[in-house]
């Protein structure tokens, strides 16, 4: 296989479309007589709906249906986009129906209205009565696990939704061997996802009495069971289509709005119904990212090794389990391939809280074991006069390492490299000579921060994914795939895969971007950065096999051997000279029309990855801090990645600068504010909720150390998660090297920066 | 308290149009005139989706009531280029590799074009202090900037 | 949302006339950046909306009588790049260029700012260190003018009665001996509400390096914006200096610290602001600084 389009910077299939309006999201559909679907949410964090009235609102013209907890099937369901698990214990929580009498954040959905158009369903929400038993509610972790603090699902006791943890080796005999033990706490807050687009979808009953369903969703196939599950009907008798999205990171790999969809589209007799979240509904009622407390202690000796760490966490849930207890598994996983400990324990508790739930969100609860964790590691570097470089490779474990607990080995890791790049890139010893001593009001410093990664889930989850590939009579073929694009690119790097392997360019591989469960394979969908590493590994199986069944094809036409044969630039050629034979598109028509041959050829595949490739890389940032404003100002900052090879340079350097960007803002700015005694939002739209503009986003350099991971599809690893992960800590530590004064918390807004900076008397 | 009758000039086509007053910009040319490039992500001007050129100049079409374009030029996204001719600033975006999700995309765009028509070459941080008012959360604004430079570095504002 | 009727009158008479016929709860519409959005979270509830954008003589920027008169309906990007404000009245062009974003900008009106009384209204600073009055026009044409900083009565709240309409903001004209600034710092670069912002206005005497005049307001650390003599006091007859530097950001400091004694954000603002003191004294007196 000669490489032509693998590794190349191809333009998005996508683009065009995108660019010039073209390109329709599911809001852009429109169905005849479309009505609105309405959520009545509660004012309260937690409270019984004691008596709920809608007859007024039943009333009210314009209205076609009022739904409430008592109309909708009393189904405990689960939202997590993960597979399904035949075994009942590997199952997520299963703690919520579609309408709740039991509100358990503000902005719980107690009931619902149908109506011609918005205005009539926004003043039939204002006409329904209900009336509240407010109870008190719990709105930190640490309340929650109280003894005797008030239950937020009953039937869970201690508001716990897990407990399980890990020890490898023994951390407290391992203490004991350790010269010195160095202990850390730190915090993160809760942040969303701001995708562009809120998250929207409607649903109509089509003729065949099924349940079509169209939403911006990242995986179609998951949603398309949990409705089931949720409405107790049939899975076949659902239908889910995913448009264009615009994006994700994980909001969407959560199922929120479709099982409510499909119960208002039942309640009008079919007829389409849309439910389209305002800013303000969608920061809270869908999912945010886990805010974590957590607490090292780590042992070391005097050379610098590591050699045990006890984790505590404390993971805030908010009111349903979601994904629950796999972000703090999750972290406490991917961590591990990166230092060499003899022995750790993990002891992680995921509390429920009065609280907007929490979910996926770009990196899987890593962002905040890695803020943690590299801001330990700077800790105790300095508190050792080392080097927090050398500390840090003095232990880093490299390929070859297999992992006691899950099985997964290293087999690709160019972390040593990425480091030595990095530190280039930035100019780092220099750099730090001349920040020595510094004394002015405005400080600059230097900092960095190292991070390990998977691509996709194995073993915890099921790691399937489906393609397939249709010759046309052009000679082009299409690709089908139940992986989403999600603004990542996905489709693009999967028409260069097919091009790679087929020898035909890129515009002649036909992506089918949009998703029906009815149409396309079987794939979970977008998350964990597994599509073009698992996803991908089924598009080559599938290029291959349809490759295969031309080059036997064209040997029944010709008598030449199959593998005497190859494509090249769309044309048949001898292999051992690359003479042209014939057009693939001659082949191609007479796959179609040759009145004895004929048979169209199509290839169907599908793979179950059961391994993992780990990614790893480092993120070098330097700050300048004003001591009197408390402003921090990343000067420069560059993300440097081993995720094996780069499919397309571009959309990967596309992917380091958004997550880059998203991780200044989880350092800086980002954090949703709630009201400390009610639990209400303060901060729900954009204009309060910081996330970066333009103008707050520097520079952003990236690079790539591409090693050859051989169990991915063209020795490619993770990347669409990975680069949100190592900023926070890098500018963290950064500001630490400025200043003398070391962040326990995120995001260092200016007032507690200065508040902190008060505290060590430097202002 | 009827509807209002409107002249507005969209894309270049002249509409006379009898609008429900309660209306905004963004309902007129999503709902009415079809127009579904221009995308709503807030509502609240917060994060310029729904960027429009009225007038030739960009405002969020979330935030104008859609009487007040009677008598006023309207440019969407529809109206800068098509799929068969771009504008070389939607050409620039594809080249440099500027699109990610592409719900900001056609707001982007449009802050992008009238920029360049009132200042043709921007510095760096012109660009970023016009730009300021469209989010983005896929790209981290980088190759954005690269296509507006690259745009005016061909003087791509004269083109039309 | 109730229906509503519509006014767009093109001159300031047939404004007023509207004002005059409208019946029910009567709303002004101009740029609309916050009216549309509380007509569809339902804080306002109009029967009649006249729409002041298309009315001429509230668009003009003009030099009369020693004043500088710019009308009501004039939106930011007009008056952030308009000659004459940038030239008479340095520090209102450059709070105008700083409100939210390019969009925001080519919609919002000054008149809106003033009227809306957002205690963070990044226009007012600087209008009421340039001694601003706001002239108000009721529906038989009487006219009346108050100092800019007695528009609002408290947060979201206005002293206009409800025939009453702002046409003109009136800024006295500053001789060459006059320099203006204008600072802000928010959460972030762009679309940030300010967490305090200040203008500057010093009539400076360059061939003495003397202040001989100094007006400073303050913005987002009360309910409107307002003067603080004390430290106008710090700067007038003293030479620019960083000794006279630290000593105003002192001041301000303190003017802070009385005025939101009991805001859980005092302490940090109290110091942010010294750091904007420092910006908005080196862009002052930059000439002076490097001597």
């Amino acid at each position: 296989m000669t490489v032509n389009v693998v590794g190349k910077r191809v333009k998005r299939v996508d683009a065009v479309a995108k660019v010039t309006g073209k390109a329709k999201y599911t809001d852009d559909f429109m169905e005849r007589d479309m009505l609105v679907g309405k959520i009545l949410r509660s004012p309260y964090a937690h409270a019984i709906v004691k008596k709920i009235d809608v007859s007024k609102a039943k009333a009210l013209p314009g209205v076609e249906a009022v739904l409430t907890y008592k109309d909708v099937p009393d189904n405990k369901y689960a939202t997590a986009g993960h597979p399904y698990s035949l075994d009942p214990k590997h199952r997520d929580r299963e703690d919520r129906t579609i309408l709740t009498k039991k509100a358990r954040f503000v902005g719980d959905e107690i009931a619902a209205v149908v109506a011609t158009d918005d205005l009539t369903a926004e003043k039939a929400l204002k006409l329904i009565d209900v009336e509240y038993e407010v109870l008190e509610p719990v709105l930190t972790p640490e309340d929650a696990l109280k003894e005797n603090a008030p239950l937020i699902h009953e039937e869970y006791d201690n508001n716990i939704i897990s407990d399980f943890g890990y020890q490898i080796g023994d951390v407290e005999e391992s203490f004991k061997e350790s010269d010195y033990i160095f202990e850390d706490e730190f915090e993160t807050s809760i942040v969303q996802h701001c995708h562009l687009e809120n998250h929207i979808s409607y649903a109509y009953v089509d003729a065949d009495d099924r349940i079509v369903i169209v939403s911006s969703t990242q995986i179609p196939h998951i949603c398309r069971r949990i409705v089931g599950q949720a409405l107790g009907i049939p899975w076949g008798r659902i239908r889910v289509i995913k448009p264009y999205i615009g994006g994700g990171f994980g909001n969407k790999q959560d199922v929120c709005l479709e099982p409510l969809n499909a119960a208002l589209t039942l309640a009008v007799g079919g007829r389409p119904v849309k439910i389209d979240l305002s800013r303000e509904e969608c920061m809270i009622a869908t999912r945010t990212r886990h805010a974590f407390k957590y607490k090292f202690k780590t042992g070391v000796s005097k050379d610098g090794k590591l050699i045990a760490t006890h984790i505590t966490a404390i993971s805030n849930n908010g009111a349903y389990a979601s994904h629950g207890h796999s972000i703090a598994m999750s972290a406490g996983t991917k961590f591990r391939p990166l230092y060499s400990f003899k022995s750790i324990k993990f002891d992680p508790v995921t509390v429920y809280t009065n609280l907007p739930a929490a979910g996926a969100m770009r990196a899987y609860g890593v962002p905040q074991i890695k803020f943690a964790l590299e801001s330990h590691m700077e800790n105790i570097a300095r508190k050792l006069n080392m080097d927090p470089i050398e500390f840090r490779r003095r232990n880093l474990l490299g390929e070859g390492y297999v992992d006691p607990l899950n099985g997964n080995k290293v087999l690709s890791c160019g972390i040593h490299e990425c480091i030595a790049k990095g530190k280039e890139l930035i100019n780092w010893d220099e750099k730090k000579e001349k920040y020595k001593n510094q004394t002015g009001i405005k400080r600059r410093g230097l900092g960095m921060a190292c991070f390990s990664y998977a691509s996709g889930t194995h073993p915890v989850g099921l790691e399937l994914a489906g393609a397939r590939i249709v010759l046309n009579q052009d000679g082009s073929v299409q690709l089908q795939i139940g992986a989403t694009e999600i603004g990542q690119g996905s489709d693009t790097v999967f028409a260069q895969m097919v091009a790679e392997v087929l020898g035909i360019p890129v515009d002649m591989v036909h992506v089918v971007s949009t998703q029906d469960t009815d149409i396309s394979p079987f794939d979970t969908g977008a998350y964990a950065s597994r599509q073009t590493y698992v996803t991908g590994m089924a598009v080559k199986k599938a290029a291959l096999e349809i490759k295969e069944k031309i080059l036997n094809f064209v040997w029944g036409m010709t008598d030449i051997p199959a593998e005497a044969l190859d494509i090249e630039d769309a044309n048949i050629v001898y292999k051992h000279s690359g003479e042209v034979v014939m057009p693939l598109s001659k082949v191609a028509m007479q796959t179609y029309y040759d009145t004895v041959f004929a048979k169209p050829i199509t290839s169907d595949t599908s793979n179950n990855a059961r391994v993992n490739a780990m990614s790893f890389g480092v993120t070098f940032a330097e700050v300048e801090v004003d001591i009197k404003t408390g402003k921090i100002e990343v000067v420069e900052i560059f993300n440097v990645h081993d995720s094996g090879k780069i499919i397309n340079p571009q959309l990967a350097e596309g992917q380091v600068h958004g997550g880059v960007s998203m991780g200044i803002g989880y350092a800086l700015s980002e954090e949703m504010l709630f009201d400390e005694k009610t639990g209400k939002p303060l901060n729900n739209n954009l204009l309060d909720y910081k996330l970066p503009t333009i103008m707050d986003t520097p520079d952003i350099g990236v690079a790539f150390v591409e090693t050859h991971d051989p169990t991915g599809p063209f020795g490619n690893k993770s990347l669409g998660e990975p680069p949100a992960i190592s900023p926070a800590p890098a500018i963290r530590n950064a500001v630490l090297d400025a200043t003398g004064v070391a962040f326990d918390r995120i995001p260092m807004t200016p007032q507690r920066v200065f508040e902190k900076f008060k505290e060590a008397k430097l202002v | 308290m009827g509807k209002i009758a409107i002249k507005v000039t969209v894309n270049g086509k002249k509409y006379d149009l009898e609008i429900d007053p309660r209306l905004r910009l963004i309902d007129l040319l999503r709902d009415e005139l079809r127009l579904t490039g221009t995308k709503e992500g807030c509502g609240e001007g917060e994060c310029g989706a729904c960027t429009v050129l009225l007038n030739g100049a960009p405002v969020n079409s979330c935030l104008v009531m859609a009487f007040q374009a009677d008598g006023k030029k309207v440019l969407t996204i529809e109206g800068l280029g098509s799929e068969e001719k771009m504008h070389p600033i939607q050409e620039e975006f594809l080249k440099q590799g500027a699109v990610q999700c592409g719900y900001c995309t056609p707001g982007m765009v449009l802050s992008a074009y009238s920029l360049l028509k009132k200042n043709p070459q921007p510095a760096r941080e012109e660009i970023k202090k016009y730009l300021a008012g469209n989010l983005c959360r896929c790209t981290g604004y980088d190759k954005i900037i690269k296509a507006v430079e690259s745009a005016s570095q061909k003087g791509v504002s004269r083109d039309d | 949302m109730k229906k509503f009727t519509v006014y767009s009158p093109k001159n300031l008479d047939d404004a007023l006339r509207c004002l005059k016929t409208a019946t029910g709860q009567t709303k002004l519409l101009a740029g609309g950046t916050d009216f549309v959005i509380q007509l569809r979270e339902g804080s306002i509830t109009p029967d009649t909306v006249i729409d002041i954008s298309g009315v001429q003589e509230l668009k003009c920027i003009k030099e009369e009588d020693g004043f500088l008169k710019i009308g009501a309906a004039c939106t930011f990007t007009q008056i952030s790049e308009s000659n004459l404000v940038q030239q008479k009245a340095f520090c209102l062009a450059q709070a105008a260029s700083e409100v939210g974003s390019e969009q925001v900008r080519n919609a919002g009106t000054i008149g809106g700012n003033i009227a809306n009384a957002s205690p963070a209204a990044d226009s007012l600073p600087a209008l009421v260190a340039l001694n601003a009055e706001v002239t108000i026009v009721d529906a038989n044409g009487k006219s009346r003018s108050i100092p800019v900083e007695k528009v609002s009565a408290g947060v979201g709240k206005n002293n206009l009665v409800a025939n009453e309409i702002i046409t003109e903001i009136n800024i006295p004209l500053l001789g060459e001996d006059w320099r203006t600034a204008f600072c802000k710092l928010g959460r972030r670069k762009a679309l940030a509400i300010a967490r305090i912002n200040m203008a500057l206005v010093v009539r400076f005497d360059e061939s003495a390096g003397l202040i001989k005049d100094a007006r400073i307001a303050l913005g987002a650390v009360g309910t409107v914006a307002f003067r603080t003599q004390k430290a106008e006091g710090i700067l007038v007859g003293n030479k620019p200096s960083r000794e006279l530097m630290e000593k105003f950001a002192e001041t301000v400091s303190t003017v802070v610290e009385e005025s939101i004694p009991t805001r859980s954000s005092m302490p940090y603002k109290r110091t942010a602001v010294k750091g904007l003191a420092f910006d908005i004294f080196e862009k002052l007196f930059s000439d002076s600084l490097k001597k």
